[in-house]
């Protein structure tokens, strides 16, 4: 099976820089991105003139002749005016092959900061000489509601940075009226599932035009075809506003990337590239495979998180390095538990589904799924979801164990608490012990490069934390405990 | 490309033009009964044209100006050629000193100064204008058949309040263009219409040719009614909108009272009272109208400049990695600046009083993190700079804090401003 494809149509006057970040994170999900640059795009705003909006739906058509073959999946997807253009190629070509993604359609230009006398452009376009002179400026708020980012995207018009045309020309407004003229016809001919994504104070273009598309293209028979998410946090330019991460998400969704999602995880950036997770899946199977718990802790972060499901003496989620600790108690003992008949992974963005076996010598064959979270080259946590999980509860057997520390642990945590109510500071020397014992006690020997001259406080605290290397965790604890207990009496002998 | 001479000719023309057009304006204005023109508009449009045009423009403008005047004079007062040009010369002469005083520094103005010079940029046309007129007057009917006081007043009051409608305008309409989105939205639009449609409702209730039969003595205190409503319409419409609904709504009272209608046609003390009387009711509300843009141009600019330093501060602070919060001394309340959610998350954000804050610190290394804040709060320490474990929003986070006291004029410290910076997330080297 070829890898699916998605085709983004980026917006008037705009480049792919309109659709932010969502070639990267179409292709992070395994998906083929093709776009193309719009005629009287990419140059300067005076190329826009003679340009019909022909020429656009011609251009997009050649486009997706060229790309529909590549795929046995295909996605249409655009942004603003992309989005028209994308509507009405799925309309004209008939598109079944995939989805349609609509992002900001300006099916009405009625949003909440167009001029009040956007009307008039009617009778301007009359007027010889008109369309082709009139500048229509971008103006603020740029269709960016996040203030930080506005002000981004002004210094870049200001710097003149060809990402995006600071005006385009009336005649250029003139043709995207008649494409929506062309778009608001003969929307009941869309045959592929629709998802409109629109901001409610998108400022260009209102709420109306998403609704109008979502009831002409999948109202009556054909209810459920088309639907609508709507944005709270966005004006008009969705991919890279205060919503991005919804917007991609809903696509993704949408697209059919849920295999992550089935499994209670949610969809995760890998922040890497296809290969380098792949290279980290291969490295969690391998130690799997072996049973190297602490190697596959070690791969993750540190608060990296495997949740074993049932109702057995195994079940709970063990978080951390005091999470394998306990684990180990179960998982590495005689026989050691190991994964193996591994089959094909599917990849999600971030998320791998890995179907295995957990096994346990000859005793135990337990097929089932592992649902691996990764990010930036580290394991985020790791599910293992088996077929049958009686099979599981009768080899481990027992009740799961409720979660909690020792006596020493325990005494050790009120000792932290008590330090916290201590009226006076105590002195340096005291309080880098305090430090020193504690690290010793939660941590163990010392860890880290020691800090150079200039961080004087980092350098004191790292020397006392190195001066108790070799001291036991119980004995750190103990001292740490007997230190708290002393500052506290001597504060209460003050006291009194 | 057109040519400098071309572009010097084209604009002589435009201005001439203009001047001639809305000179006529003015003249279909005039009183139906002394043929008191109340209102001079051209010199507006000249004035307005200075204040908008590179220095380089100037000349052109000058140019259209003594030449359209001196068609003014041929064609409107009968002059002959000669005292045409003298004319011309004198109109443009005063608007050439009133212009230059009001363009006078206009690059740094702020919009209550602009305000300020070009009231003072009209005022010193009128008087200059008027003063050489009435000179000009007595030299050319030396026997003295002309009421040279009441030359004196129509020639200045005409001209200042031409210049204050007009003018406004044209400066109003510098650097317009036709936008996609950004533009007044149309329920500001609508509002600032609402406004305006009551103010002329009023206007013609008002300044109608009955409204002493109708109102009685009343009439005159009636006054007054619509112009709270060109008032709002003009803040709803900002500097643009608003000085050309000042424009329209003075011409409509200015018509109305020259063919009289309105309070100030009901009893005149001598011929062209009310002429007088309109001239400084549309200059007071000329002026209170341009100063209430004005003010309110300034609070937006003053707000956009406040928001743009908060913003490039946030900036930079988020760039860095760096989250500000200050911390009262004595109550330990916390106030976040906004790239502490970016930089910390939302629970640093939301952290309401250093307490919770040293709560979230790893028990390692409270002790210290408390010795800091205790130190620098109570004056004992003018800086403290630590490096601890915190754990915010589920996450282990590695932070620097920087603690440094503010302290009030009695040397009591009574802030502590903090700069938290992200070292790292807590990673698996320091969490063996």
């Amino acid at each position: 099976m070829r890898e699916p494809g998605v085709f983004l149509i980026h917006g008037l006057g705009g480049t792919q820089y309109d659709l932010g970040s969502m070639h990267k994170r179409l292709k992070n999900a395994g998906f083929v991105t093709h776009s193309l640059t719009l005629p009287g795009h990419g140059t300067k705003p005076e190329d826009l003139v003679d340009v019909r909006a022909e020429d656009w739906l011609e251009a997009v058509r050649a486009k997706y002749h060229e790309i529909i073959g590549q795929h046995d999946v295909l996605h249409l997807m655009g942004m603003c005016m992309g989005s028209l253009l994308a509507v009405e190629t799925a309309k004209r070509e008939r598109h079944a092959k995939g989805k349609l993604v609509v992002l900001a359609p300006p099916v009405y230009i009625d949003g909440w900061a167009t001029p009040w006398y956007r009307g008039a452009r009617s009778l301007l376009y009359r007027v010889p000489g008109v369309p082709a002179r009139m500048k229509v400026m971008e103006e603020d708020p740029y269709g960016i509601k996040n203030e930080q980012l506005r002000a981004i995207v002004k210094a870049k018009f200001e710097r003149g940075e060809n990402f995006h045309y600071g005006w385009v020309p009336l005649a250029c407004i003139r043709e995207v009226d008649r494409l929506r003229a062309f778009v608001m016809t003969d929307l009941d001919r869309i045959a592929c599932p629709t998802l409109v994504v629109h901001a409610r104070e998108d400022e260009l273009t209102s709420l109306r035009s998403a609704t109008y598309l979502v009831e002409h293209i999948g109202g009556r028979k054909r209810a459920g075809l088309a639907r609508m998410v709507v944005l709270e946090d966005s004006y008009h330019m969705v991919c890279v506003d205060n919503d991005r991460e919804i917007v991609v998400r809903n696509v993704l969704e949408f697209f059919d990337v849920t295999a992550a999602a089935s499994l209670g995880m949610g969809p995760v950036d890998a922040a890497m590239a296809p290969a380098e997770v792949l290279a980290l899946l291969e490295t969690a199977r391998r130690l799997l495979e072996s049973g190297d718990f602490a190697g596959l802790y070690a791969a993750g972060i540190p608060d990296f998180a495997w949740l074993q499901p049932g109702a057995n003496r195994a079940t709970g989620v063990y978080r951390g390095g005091k999470g394998l600790a306990r684990l180990k108690g179960w998982a590495m003992g005689e026989p050691p538990l190991r994964f193996g008949a591994f089959g094909m992974p599917s990849l999600n963005a971030g998320v791998a589904v890995l179907p295995a076996t957990l096994m346990a010598g000859d005793v135990l064959a337990s097929p089932g799924v592992l649902a691996l979270a990764m990010r930036a080259g580290k394991l985020l946590e790791a599910r293992w979801f088996p077929d049958d999980v009686t099979l599981e509860d009768r080899f481990f057997g027992g009740e799961p164990v409720p979660e909690g520390p020792s006596p020493q642990e325990k005494a050790f945590s009120e000792a932290a608490a008590l330090s916290k109510t201590l009226r006076q500071a105590p002195d340096n020397d005291t309080l880098l012990a305090l430090y020193a014992l504690y690290k010793q006690a939660s941590i163990g020997e010392v860890v880290g490069e020691r800090p150079g001259i200039m961080d004087v406080v980092g350098r004191a605290k790292y020397d006392a934390w190195a001066a108790r290397k070799g001291m036991t965790s119980q004995a750190a604890m103990q001292a740490y405990v007997s230190l708290v207990q002393e500052l506290r009496a001597r504060e209460e002998a003050t006291v009194s | 490309m057109q040519s400098a001479g071309t572009r010097f000719i084209v604009v002589a023309i435009l201005v001439a033009i203009a001047y001639l057009a809305v000179g006529m304006l003015s003249r279909a204005m005039a009183a139906s009964d002394t043929q008191a023109v109340a209102v001079w508009l051209a010199c507006g449009v000249s004035f307005g044209a200075w204040l908008v045009s590179p220095p380089g423009m100037r000349a052109a403008i000058l140019a259209g100006t003594v030449v359209a005047a001196a068609i003014w004079g041929i064609a409107a007062h009968a002059l002959p050629f000669g005292a045409a040009l003298a004319f011309s010369a004198i109109e443009t002469a005063s608007i050439a000193i009133g212009a230059w005083i009001a363009s006078h520094r206009q690059q740094a103005a702020r919009p209550l100064q602009a305000g300020a010079l070009l009231v003072a940029g009209a005022i010193v046309t009128s008087v200059a204008g008027a003063t050489l007129a009435v000179e000009f007057w007595r030299w050319l009917q030396p026997e003295g058949a002309i009421d040279l006081s009441r030359e004196w007043r129509a020639w200045a009051f005409s001209t200042i309040v031409g210049i204050l409608l007009v003018a406004p305008v044209i400066v109003g309409f510098k650097g317009f263009a036709v936008k996609r989105s950004g533009g007044m939205p149309m329920k500001q639009f609508g509002a600032g219409a609402a406004m305006f449609a009551l103010f002329l409702l009023t206007t013609l209730i008002v300044f109608d040719r009955s409204v002493h039969q109708r109102f009685g003595d009343v009439a005159a205190t009636l006054t007054y009614l619509p112009m709270p409503f060109l008032l709002l319409a003009s803040m709803f419409w900002g500097p643009r909108g608003g000085a050309v609904a000042t424009l329209v709504g003075a011409l409509l009272i200015i018509w109305l009272t020259a063919h009289g209608g309105g309070p100030f046609a009901i009893r005149e003390g001598f011929p062209g009272e009310s002429v007088v009387e309109v001239q400084a009711y549309v200059w007071v509300w000329a002026v209170l109208l341009l100063a209430g843009r004005a003010l309110n141009e300034a609070r937006r600019t003053a707000l956009a400049k406040a928001r743009d330093w908060q913003l490039r501060y946030e900036r930079t602070l988020q760039a860095n990695g760096v989250a500000s919060v200050e911390f009262d001394a004595v109550t330990g309340a916390a106030w976040w600046g906004e790239s502490a959610e970016a930089v910390l998350g939302a629970e640093a954000a939301q952290l309401r009083n250093i307490r919770d804050w040293l709560d979230r610190v790893d028990d390692a290394d409270r002790p210290l993190a408390q010795a800091g804040w205790e130190a620098v709060s109570a004056g004992h320490r003018d800086m403290s700079t630590d490096a601890y474990d915190i754990r915010l929003d589920g996450r282990d986070l590695h932070v620097q804090a920087r603690l440094a006291p503010v302290r009030g004029p009695d040397g009591a410290v009574e802030r502590v401003a903090c700069l938290l910076r992200l070292v790292t997330p807590v990673g698996a080297e320091r969490h063996a």
